[in-house]
């Protein structure tokens, strides 16, 4: 602050600059107040956040998994159905968390006819489940049971995280059934040598049957505390303080809350699968090094001729665009196409961005390649010379 | 030029000592915030040490030890320089004072952040989570071995006997899907 060089004494014009911080630390001051009240408000009385709003319902079951059916909103244009995989972490409600933010409903309003694949919540007599089960059990499963509903031979498919790691193989495996491929944020390829959870998972002294002789399973608690980690603050500390600041916006309010009902509802990886996907993946690579085995069968890659959809997000510090990204170049598709978009892991599913330039984008992708699939599929065959 | 008041006239020293600083100048205060945040990131790194000490049972190798204080003096050195520019440039005395302190905290907080994901990246760090998990793990191990062995004693199934038991109903269930479906087909080409 200035002041009178010769008598070190405060003048007017510095006390008017002092009563205007005064007052503009006297205005934060208030505000805050005010949010705090909210804030308490928050605590002791939260409001109920419905998540998971488009229409379904349960058509199939197998043990814990559940096959949803989402019911149509307009007429159905496409015969070839669409079925979403979700990860084995947390709940797939993240695909259809509201409304406007809708990955499901979009596919759903644009005419498609959608299938989920809800994994439940598994228990101590999931825990002997492993890919060869995921892959040829559940979700061979839930395909047949599509087709038979559906009277359709192909189906497409949308995996998410895991989910796109179980329907890569699938495809590869059963490339017949499959009309579409997309993955979205997928682990595939591991031998990259950035990204917390690739760096961790490497290390010569974790070895994750060590968590599952104890657990039975790789317990949500332990896994979410990873997670965390790997943006520590933001994760953490950082977004209560952007809660704060956005307590007066009920809206930032409401999708605060809906994220935090998803991050909290995790539920614990089978045992046996965790092991193979830690071991056969982060630590061997096994996917694109031609080793790894479903049914006793090597996945081929090269198997995957359908069109194929990549999606990924720039900033996703989970599943780094490098551990998907490779699958463009090993699939045979003559259709193939990667949409890199601007943002984090979830934020591709959520992000306002996300549902205006993404997913429009990716439901005429589908749209456009499933009208050419029931094309070729109504074209007479060449006749026989 | 305002003309000054009489007020302030009056009140003049004709001749004196040079007045006492009020307040600490910018350098000083810089100074100050270098000191502080090295004194913070490197409290960080010596807990780290010595939990790696205590639970890997090996300290920090010299060379390693370099590279994780380069990662705290390079944070050191940019959470510095912010403040610098913010005592040069943002904290001159308005309403936008709060905002300019309110994005100096933010700053600090993700270089802080940065520091903190650099150092889980390094080997170290690694190998410490690693060695710390597998003991924890071994641990619990033997705990879950001696109660499924007292569940045993007692009469009671362990865990183990559950799993197993889990895993024929499930096996089971597949014969019987396949049963099912054979039986479809062979109904159906009838």
């Amino acid at each position: 602050m200035a002041t009178d060089p010769k008598q070190n004494v405060p003048t007017n014009a510095d006390l008017r600059k002092l009563m205007q911080i005064q007052y503009a630390m006297f205005d934060e001051l208030t505000k805050n107040q005010m949010k705090a009240l909210k804030g308490i408000k928050l605590i002791i009385d939260p409001p109920n956040v419905e998540v998971g709003t488009t229409r379904s319902e349960e058509v199939f079951s197998k043990n814990r998994m559940r096959l949803l059916h989402y019911l149509p909103t307009t007429d159905v244009k496409y015969k070839i159905p669409l079925l979403f995989v979700y990860a084995v972490i947390n709940r797939p409600y993240i695909l259809d968390l509201q409304p406007d933010k809708s990955v499901v409903k979009k596919f759903v309003d644009a005419g498609f006819d959608v299938y989920m694949i809800d994994w439940g919540y598994p228990s101590i007599g999931d825990e002997h489940i492993g890919t060869t089960e995921y892959i040829e059990y559940y979700i061979d499963s839930a395909v047949k049971h599509i087709q038979e509903r559906t009277g359709s031979k192909k189906i497409s498919m949308l995996g998410y995280c895991i989910g796109g790691y179980f329907t890569t193989i699938y495809s590869a495996v059963h490339p017949e059934r499959v009309a579409n491929l997309m993955v979205m944020a997928a682990p595939l390829y591991f031998d990259i040598d950035h990204g917390l959870l690739h760096i961790w998972t490497k290390d010569k002294n974790f070895d994750p049957q060590k968590v599952v002789d104890v657990f039975g399973s790789a317990p949500a608690d332990f896994l979410n505390g990873g997670f965390a980690m790997l943006d520590p603050l933001p994760n953490t500390i950082m977004k209560y303080y952007g809660l704060f600041q956005g307590l007066d916006n009920d809206e930032f309010v409401m999708n605060f809350l809906r994220m935090e009902k998803w991050i909290k509802d995790g539920i614990a990886i089978p045992g046996k699968f965790y092991a193979e996907f830690i071991k056969g993946g982060y630590q061997e690579n096994r996917l694109f090094n031609g080793k790894l085995a479903v049914a006793d069968r090597i996945v081929n890659l090269s198997n995957i001729d359908m069109p194929v959809l990549i999606i990924v997000g720039a900033s996703d510090h989970l599943v780094p665009m490098a551990s998907t990204k490779p699958l463009y170049e090993r699939v045979s598709s003559k259709v193939k196409e990667i949409i890199e978009y601007p943002t984090g892991h979830i934020g591709l599913s959520v992000s306002g961005r996300s549902h205006k330039e993404v997913w429009p984008r990716a439901v005429n992708w589908l749209a456009k390649n499933t009208l050419t699939e029931q094309g070729q599929a109504k074209a007479p065959r060449p006749k026989k010379r | 030029m305002t003309p000054k008041k009489k007020d302030d006239k009056a009140k003049a020293p004709e001749a004196g000592p040079a007045p006492a600083k009020a307040v600490k100048d910018a350098d000083d205060l810089s100074a100050d915030f270098a000191k502080f945040t090295k004194d913070m990131y490197v409290r960080q790194l010596e807990l780290f040490s010595q939990w790696n000490g205590l639970i890997a049972g090996n300290m920090p190798s010299p060379e390693e030890s370099t590279v994780l204080s380069n990662i705290v003096m390079e944070h050191v050195k940019d959470s510095t320089a912010k403040f610098e520019e913010f005592m040069t440039k943002n904290a001159k005395p308005g309403p936008e004072l709060v905002e300019n302190q309110r994005r100096l905290m933010l700053d600090f907080i993700d270089n802080y952040n940065e520091m903190l994901k650099e150092i889980m990246a390094t080997s170290q760090f690694t190998s410490m989570v690693g060695q710390a998990l597998s003991r924890g793990l071994e641990n619990q191990r033997n705990y879950e071995k001696a109660r499924d062995s007292m569940a045993g004693q007692l009469g009671f199934p362990s865990k183990s006997d559950i799993r197993e038991l889990h895993e024929s109903i499930h096996f089971m269930n597949k014969r019987l899907d396949e049963i099912e479906r054979l039986v479809r087909k062979a109904l159906r080409e009838e």
